[in-house]
């Protein structure tokens, strides 16, 4: 469940300098907020009891795994 | 930065559990500082022409504020970091953390209006102000933090007084290079070129010390910590 913290940390993070960083640009916020939105949902998630538990599945992890490697990927190449 | 990200994931599993949550930070705090400077000189790039870059606000301009988004997200993990790893008592880590994440980031956020203003006033006032939680910092980790050091394994006491030090002479390179613009004065253009220059270096290197040298000395700590509580050292 920690890991899943950090990792919703991470997204907010570098949505928010990927957003810095665009200022101007064509739509810099709707590509940041893309990265901040699941980052903010994913730590909201890890401290409600119901979705914890959903988390702490196996092929959960794995999805959630999956979708904030790419979401940082995107934050590279957007 | 990157390469100390991919050091501190690989490397959990050469330190116990319990201790595997600093290493995380550790490797977010450098990702996040890595990125930052990935984007840092995407926008130095669009900046540049002709031998000049543009500082400024504006779109096209560098923004070397922008660097306090970044401390802002990783000083107070660092300081978290030191707390996990050195896997004190539930209300012991939480009494330290509640003192030290709001104190660093006030000590960021206060040294904000200083870096973008251009008045010398300004900046030595913020500079100043800045400077007062990060006394407070230096108290807790010199003076509260020395009172869980008792029960630490031999060797690890001597270590975290080592990473204090760092942390000391690594966050000592920020001040002096927040206060170089104002240690000439009415530079010349050339010379403004030069303490722009000189600022962003001591910057950078300040980061790097600041977050890979110590997220490797938590990761020494973690490890010492692992062995002396009965992990196998075959790494």
């Amino acid at each position: 469940m920690t890991n899943l913290r950090f990792g919703g940390y991470l997204l907010v993070a570098i949505g928010f300098i990927n957003m810095r960083y665009q200022t101007g640009h064509h739509n810099a916020v709707t590509h940041s907020l893309s990265i901040v939105i699941p980052g903010a949902l994913l730590i909201l998630a890890t401290f409600i009891k119901p979705t914890q538990k959903l988390l702490e599945k196996r092929n959960i992890k794995l999805l959630v795994g999956t979708i904030v490697a790419l979401l940082v990927i995107y934050s590279f190449i957007n | 930065m990157l390469a100390t990200t991919v050091f501190t994931l690989v490397a959990q599993s050469r330190v116990l559990p319990k201790y595997r949550a600093a290493l995380v930070m550790s490797s977010m705090v450098t990702f996040i500082a890595g990125y930052h400077y990935f984007r840092i000189f995407n926008s130095f790039n669009e900046s540049s022409m002709k031998n000049a870059v543009t500082i400024g606000t504006s779109q096209g301009s560098f923004n070397e504020a922008y660097r306090y988004v970044d401390w802002i997200l990783t000083v107070p993990l660092l300081l978290v970091e030191v707390i996990a790893v050195l896997g004190l008592a539930k209300a012991a880590a939480n009494s330290l953390i509640t003192r030290l994440v709001p104190a660093s980031a006030a000590m960021i956020i206060l040294g904000y209006p200083g870096e973008i203003s251009s008045a010398n006033g300004t900046k030595i006032l913020y500079g100043i102000l800045s400077t007062l939680p990060f006394l407070y910092i230096l108290y807790v980790l010199f003076v509260e933090l020395t009172k869980s050091l008792d029960r630490q394994p031999e060797g690890v006491a001597a270590t975290i007084g080592r990473l204090r030090l760092l942390l000391i002479a690594t966050w000592g390179v920020y001040p002096i290079s927040y206060l170089i613009p104002i240690l000439v004065k009415n530079p010349s253009v050339a010379q403004m070129a030069n303490l722009f220059t000189d600022r962003q270096i001591g910057y950078t290197i300040a980061d790097v010390l600041a977050k890979c040298v110590f997220g490797l000395t938590i990761y020494k700590i973690a490890k010492m910590k692992s062995v002396a509580e009965g992990m196998k050292d075959d790494h």
